[in-house]
């Protein structure tokens, strides 16, 4: 609560003044605690999977990996800051290519399935029951889909498309923002009153 | 011990008699000198089970040290006067004390039984003096186990205890006062010894037995000789039992375990009193304890009798005599002389012994007797005591009542016997069984005789001849005169001062089987006594009346005998057959109860002791004992009529049911009892059936509670051992819910072809585009959209080195969708000169910024186009490009962007640093001022949203970069001080790039030596998603129909 009253003053304040300054402050600090709290978490993590390995309990195999990888990363990522890469490799930066090929193609890997399990769940929604609602959602999904086809003879979905988007989409976005910024308000008073617990990291 | 309640029950306090040893140690009885069990106190046997009671030593108040002997002896209360006579020569001061006690008592008063006086007169001369053996016959009254027959023994009077009247309140029998050793109620020694069995015990004699009398006998030299025996045996009756020395030995073990188990009762009882009323009685008990023998002797003496012996009798007698003859007057009569006539009860007064025709004998009325005008005033219990004629009966004492009876002629032998005593061992035994008749001739008048016994005798001669009519007639209106007194017992006396205490009345007459004193007589005059018995008229008012079915001789006899054996110590163990020896009694409820006078008459004795105007008394606030499972519990009683009107109803019909007769059950079918009905009573529906379980220890769990517990420990185990868990866990979900089991069971084993089809359909559209043109049957991407327009409008207005601002909110996820835009859009920058500022709040972001910036960095075609040089370099980060750090803060770290820190110079803190934590050596101070762009690349409304609201008062043109599905949450951000343009997705990627980045991005080529011939994957690209698109639009479409044709099937008709 006391930091919260900190930040609000210091966002009410002028940039120069020492509640601004105070304010940078803690939030330089909220910064250093969240790298520590970082600093822990992978330390905790390496102890349970070391557990793990040790004791050799069901999965082992599995915290050798995440061990592994996690030795690995932190190795390569102080290799690269130590420049030691020679050869072709001289100048490069090992730890961003490690990350963008395992990390962006497995998440990019997953985001591309959501499309199948998205079109089998559309496809199944009026299966258990029918209902205007349901025709309705159907029927929206599958103007916003055809209506984006590059095909000529659908520009008149394309239209409709794209009247869906700029009116009655567009009027529940700003519905939601609008709510999300009245609750964000009131969660933030609450907060400051100390009648609730901010649960966001 | 019998002071010391404490000898069983608690070891942690000493007994009283050591608490107060040094104090009490010269005036111990000599019983508490030695080892053993002393003879028992009689106020030992009344209960005083209040805790204060029970240590008398520790609660009474602190006494001053005495300072003398006597002292000692005034604090020692009881003791006192065995002291005296035991330590102190005879004429010590305390006992020559008496004399002017005797003439206080000397008070003449006319107005109260003047009658009695006239009755002395009466008997001058006719009227027989009886002997001290006949005044004793009214200890043939005392009730069977009240008094046992034995020998030296202080006999203990029967109290009334809490316990015999459980009906009564221990507050209000507590009230009561204490019934202390009266002395009225002890038998004299010499009557002890008179009742000591003249045979030899089976048992040998103690010693204590035996000893006592040689000093009686020693004393009894010491009486002086001009006192008269009957005189000394008048005075030495008149003496309280604390002056005889109380019994040097120990006290028959029987009389000591009952006493025990007595005590033992008692200290189970705790007495209900509060401090004042204990207070109260320690006040009065320490006031009894200091009353000297005079006063006890002036409490315990009526007036009447004392006016008396002063008119008649000579000069007290020495003390010595005391100890000659310890005998005193019965306290029960003392008692009942006290009261004055008129407030004799209603049965009393309406008896008439007149007409009995063994109360007085026919007296002819042409020879009335001289003293009949004198008798007329003596009460009529009175009117036969003169017509004794009986030779071989013996006569009532008159002596004790100091009168000056006139002893007829036949009733010389007593007066001679009288004047012989002193001189005469008596013999050891029941008084009874060592008097024997004596004849007429054999009595011899001495020279001590005083003239009023003689004048006494000289009226019995003048008295016409009524005996020799018969000799019962005669003996019988002696016998019967006193029947009334042979009624009445010690525990009468005490009982009727128990009842006037408690109810403020009298006691109503209740007739007591005289079997205790029978008992102690010989067999001759026991049978003479019992034949010449007969049942007086009861009175009318008497409430209740126990010995109905004792009215029979034979049976009182046989019951008698049957009960106390009149040769033999009465076994009291036969009272408690439940008890061991040694154990303490546990109620006086049950004792009374067990306690069978004879065979069959138990329940009539029980109905007859709890009459109704008994019960009507019985106070409500004593708590009922619930015994249960080896569990008592008191539980305090409330009235019917205070109960609830629905208790009530339940009381009500519950009694209905009890009363009405069960229905007999049905026979058993089967088993032993087969065919037998009404075998086992009606236990089965006084308890409910019940499962033979074991004892019950800690929680109680249901077995839906344990299916629970085995269930969430399953899912433990399940969340350590994946391996082994679904099994167990299936089979308990099977054991919880068979259906929902089976259902999952069916489910995963069930094999959706749809889904497979529609997967391998939509993957055919994706996959397809890239394998041949044919499929290829989407249109060029579109042109940009005017938001696009707007986007490009912004870039172009890029000055070369203007700083650009692109701040990377997305992670891997969104990578494949929103790099293509972001390279394009940052294709077009670096192509207008721009410097690209990579930031982040996240770090993933942050990371991917430079992958993406590295790409682009050699990129030949980018480098073509930014430069006009034949071979451009490569674009550097820190120069052509800035990997910023990791901006914290969300929110606030955004907004910290639209502030200005420190001076011109002054580099903005979110620039100051790298992604590598270097110095970037950025000029820029302030992003107003510094930034020509600033471009957001995000894959969340909150992070596009956050931009546009903390950028809001920026005046900085701001784009937006974003995927296909946030589209529609962009456009209310597009406004004036919001996103001046945005890019969505993959077709407006492809379309800037068209539109845009034409001579700015190299196309792939696939290799010439593939061997066969592929489209061109930039292209195939977009015709997959297009292809995708479709097919995707076309599945769900299809979905759509078929269930809408199946639900109108499915829909009844």
């Amino acid at each position: 609560m006391i930091a919260g009253i900190v930040m609000l003053a210091g966002l009410l304040s002028d940039a120069d003044s020492s509640a601004r300054t105070l304010a940078a402050l803690v939030l330089r600090l909220v910064a250093v605690t969240a790298a520590i709290t970082v600093l822990i978490g992978i330390l905790n993590l390496l102890g349970v999977h070391l557990g793990r390995f040790t004791h050799a309990q069901r999965g082992w195999p599995y915290s050798i990996v995440t061990l592994f990888v996690a030795v690995g990363v932190v190795v390569l990522r102080i290799l690269d800051r130590a420049e030691i890469w020679s050869g072709d490799l001289e100048g490069e930066q090992l730890s961003p290519r490690v990350f963008e090929a395992v990390q962006v193609s497995i998440e990019s890997a997953l985001a591309a399935l959501v499309v199948f399990f998205l079109v089998f769940a559309a496809y199944r929604l009026m299966r258990r029951s029918v209902s205007v609602w349901n025709v309705l959602f159907t029927a929206a999904v599958v103007v916003a889909l055809v209506g984006w086809l590059p095909l000529q003879e659908l520009d008149a979905l394309g239209d409709v498309r794209e009247w869906l988007v700029r009116v009655p989409v567009s009027a529940g976005a700003r519905g939601i923002l609008l709510g999300v910024g009245l609750g964000t308000v009131t969660v933030g008073v609450r907060v400051l009153l100390g009648q609730d617990r901010s649960l966001r990291d | 011990m019998p002071d010391d309640r404490n000898f069983l029950d608690d070891d942690r306090l000493p007994p009283d008699g050591e608490q107060n040893q040094d104090r009490r140690a010269e005036q111990r009885p000599p019983w508490e000198a030695r080892s053993g069990e002393p003879p028992p106190e009689p106020q030992d046997v009344a209960p005083t089970p209040a805790p204060w009671d029970l240590h008398p030593g520790d609660a009474e108040p602190p006494r001053p040290e005495p300072e003398s002997l006597d002292a000692l002896r005034q604090e020692a209360g009881g003791w006192e006067t065995w002291n005296l006579t035991d330590d102190e020569a005879p004429g010590t001061p305390s006992d020559e004390a008496e004399e002017p006690a005797d003439a206080a008592a000397a008070e003449p008063d006319a107005d109260d039984l003047a009658w009695m006086r006239s009755f002395g007169a009466a008997a001058d001369t006719d009227e027989p003096v009886p002997t001290e053996e006949d005044d004793l016959a009214w200890l043939g009254s005392v009730e069977p186990g009240q008094e046992p027959p034995h020998g030296d023994t202080p006999a203990a009077p029967r109290k009334v205890d809490a316990a015999e009247l459980p009906w009564l309140d221990d507050e209000v029998f507590h009230r009561v006062p204490t019934i202390e050793p009266d002395e009225e109620l002890l038998l004299s020694p010499e009557d002890r010894r008179a009742e000591t069995p003249p045979d030899e015990p089976d048992e040998p004699i103690a010693d204590w037995l035996s000893e006592p009398f040689d000093e009686d006998a020693g004393a009894a030299e010491e009486v002086p000789a001009e006192s008269p025996p009957h005189i000394r045996s008048v005075t030495s009756r008149l003496r309280p039992p604390e002056a005889e020395p109380p019994a040097e030995e120990q006290p028959p073990a029987w009389l000591s375990d009952a006493d025990d188990a007595l005590g033992a009762v008692e200290a189970e009882q705790p007495e209900a009193l509060t401090f004042d009323e204990w207070e109260r009685q320690q006040a009065e008990r320490e006031r009894e304890a200091r009353k000297t023998p005079e006063e006890r002797l002036l409490e315990g003496v009526p007036e009447w009798l004392e006016r008396l012996g002063d008119q008649d009798e000579p000069p007290a007698e020495p003390p010595a005599e005391k100890e000659a003859e310890p005998d005193f007057m019965p306290g029960w009569f003392l008692g009942l002389e006290e009261q004055p006539t008129e407030d004799a009860p209603d049965w009393f007064d309406k008896l008439d012994f007149s007409g009995d025709p063994l109360a007085a004998p026919p007296e002819p009325p042409a020879e009335p007797a001289p003293s009949n005008a004198d008798e007329e005033d003596a009460p009529d219990w009175l009117k036969g005591v003169g017509a004794l004629g009986a030779d071989e009966l013996p006569e009532p004492d008159l002596e004790m009542f100091g009168l000056e009876a006139a002893p007829s002629p036949r009733q010389e032998a007593p007066v001679e016997e009288t004047a012989a005593r002193p001189e005469v061992d008596e013999p050891e035994g029941d008084f009874v069984e060592r008097f024997e008749p004596i004849a007429p001739d054999e009595f011899a008048v001495g020279d001590e005789i005083p003239d009023w016994l003689l004048d006494l005798e000289r009226e019995e001669a003048l008295e016409p001849a009524a005996a020799p009519t018969s000799a019962a007639p005669e003996q019988a209106p002696a016998e019967d005169s006193l029947d009334w007194l042979d009624e009445l017992s010690p525990d009468d006396v005490a009982a009727e001062e128990l009842f006037e205490a408690v109810f403020g009345g009298e006691l109503p007459p209740a007739e007591q089987p005289p079997a205790e004193e029978e008992a102690g007589l010989a067999e001759s005059e026991l049978e003479q006594l019992l034949d010449s018995y007969e049942a007086p008229p009861r009175a009318p008012e008497a409430p209740f009346t126990e010995t109905e079915e004792w009215a029979d001789e034979a049976a009182f006899a046989a019951a008698l005998d049957q009960a106390l054996p009149a040769e033999e110590e009465p076994d009291l163990d036969a009272f408690f057959p439940e008890i061991a020896p040694g154990q303490p009694v546990p109620g006086l409820e049950r004792l009374f109860d067990e306690e069978k006078p004879s065979a069959g008459q138990t329940e009539t004795a029980a109905a007859a002791e709890t009459p109704e105007w008994v019960a009507d008394l019985r106070p409500a606030d004593l708590p009922v004992t619930v015994r249960a499972g080896g569990v008592e519990l008191d539980v305090p009683q409330t009235p019917v009529i205070e109960l609830p009107p629905r208790v009530h109803a339940l009381r009500d019909k519950a009694l209905r049911e009890l009363e009405e007769a069960p229905a007999p059950p049905p026979p058993a079918e089967a088993g032993a009892l087969a065919g037998l009905a009404t075998v086992l009573g009606r236990f089965d529906t006084a308890l409910p059936a019940a499962e033979p379980t074991g004892p019950l220890s800690g929680a109680v769990v249901t077995r839906e509670q344990q299916t629970r517990v085995q269930k969430l420990q399953a899912l433990m185990a399940t969340a350590e051992e994946p391996g082994e868990a679904p099994a167990e866990e299936e089979a308990l979900e099977a054991l919880a819910a068979p259906g929902l089991a089976a259902r999952r069971a069916r489910r995963a084993r069930r094999f959706k072809p749809d889904r497979v089809l529609i997967a391998l359909l939509l993957l055919a559209a994706l996959v397809a585009p890239f394998a041949t043109d044919a499929l290829h049957v989407a249109e060029s991407p579109p042109p940009l959209s005017a938001a696009g327009e707007d986007t490009a409008a912004e870039l172009d207005a890029l000055a070369p080195g203007a700083y650009v601002l692109v701040a990377f909110e997305y992670g891997p996820t969104a990578a494949g969708e929103l790099d293509s835009l972001v390279e394009a859009v940052l294709r077009d920058a670096f192509v207008q000169g721009a410097i690209p500022l990579a930031i982040s709040t996240d770090i993933a972001g942050a990371l991917h910024a430079e992958t993406v910036l590295g790409g682009l960095a050699g990129d030949e075609a980018l480098l073509a186009a930014r430069s006009e040089e034949d071979a451009p370099a490569s674009l550097q980060a820190g120069r052509d490009y800035t990997l910023l750090s990791y901006l914290p803060g969300d929110a606030l770290g955004v907004r910290t962007l639209t502030e200005t820190y420190g001076e011109a110079g002054a580099i903005h803190p979110a620039f100051a640093t790298d992604l590598r934590g270097e110095n970037t050596g950025l000029p820029i101070h302030a992003v107003a001022d510094d930034l020509a762009l600033v471009i957001v690349a995000g894959e969340d409304t909150d992070d596009v949203r956050t931009w546009a609201e903390q950028l809001r008062s920026l005046d900085v043109p701001k784009v937006a970069l974003v995927s296909a599905g946030l589209e529609p949450m962009i456009t209310p951000y597009l406004y004036d001080e919001g996103y001046a343009g945005y890019l969505a997705g993959v077709r407006d990627a492809y379309s800037y790039n068209l539109a845009r980045n034409a001579n700015a991005r190299s196309i792939y080529t696939l290799p010439d030596d593939l061997g066969f011939d592929l489209p061109n994957p930039e292209d195939a690209r977009w015709h997959s998603m297009a292809l995708g698109a479709a097919a995707a639009a076309g599945l769900i479409t299809l979905g759509m129909v078929l269930n809408l044709l199946r639900a109108l099937v499915r829909r009844p008709s």
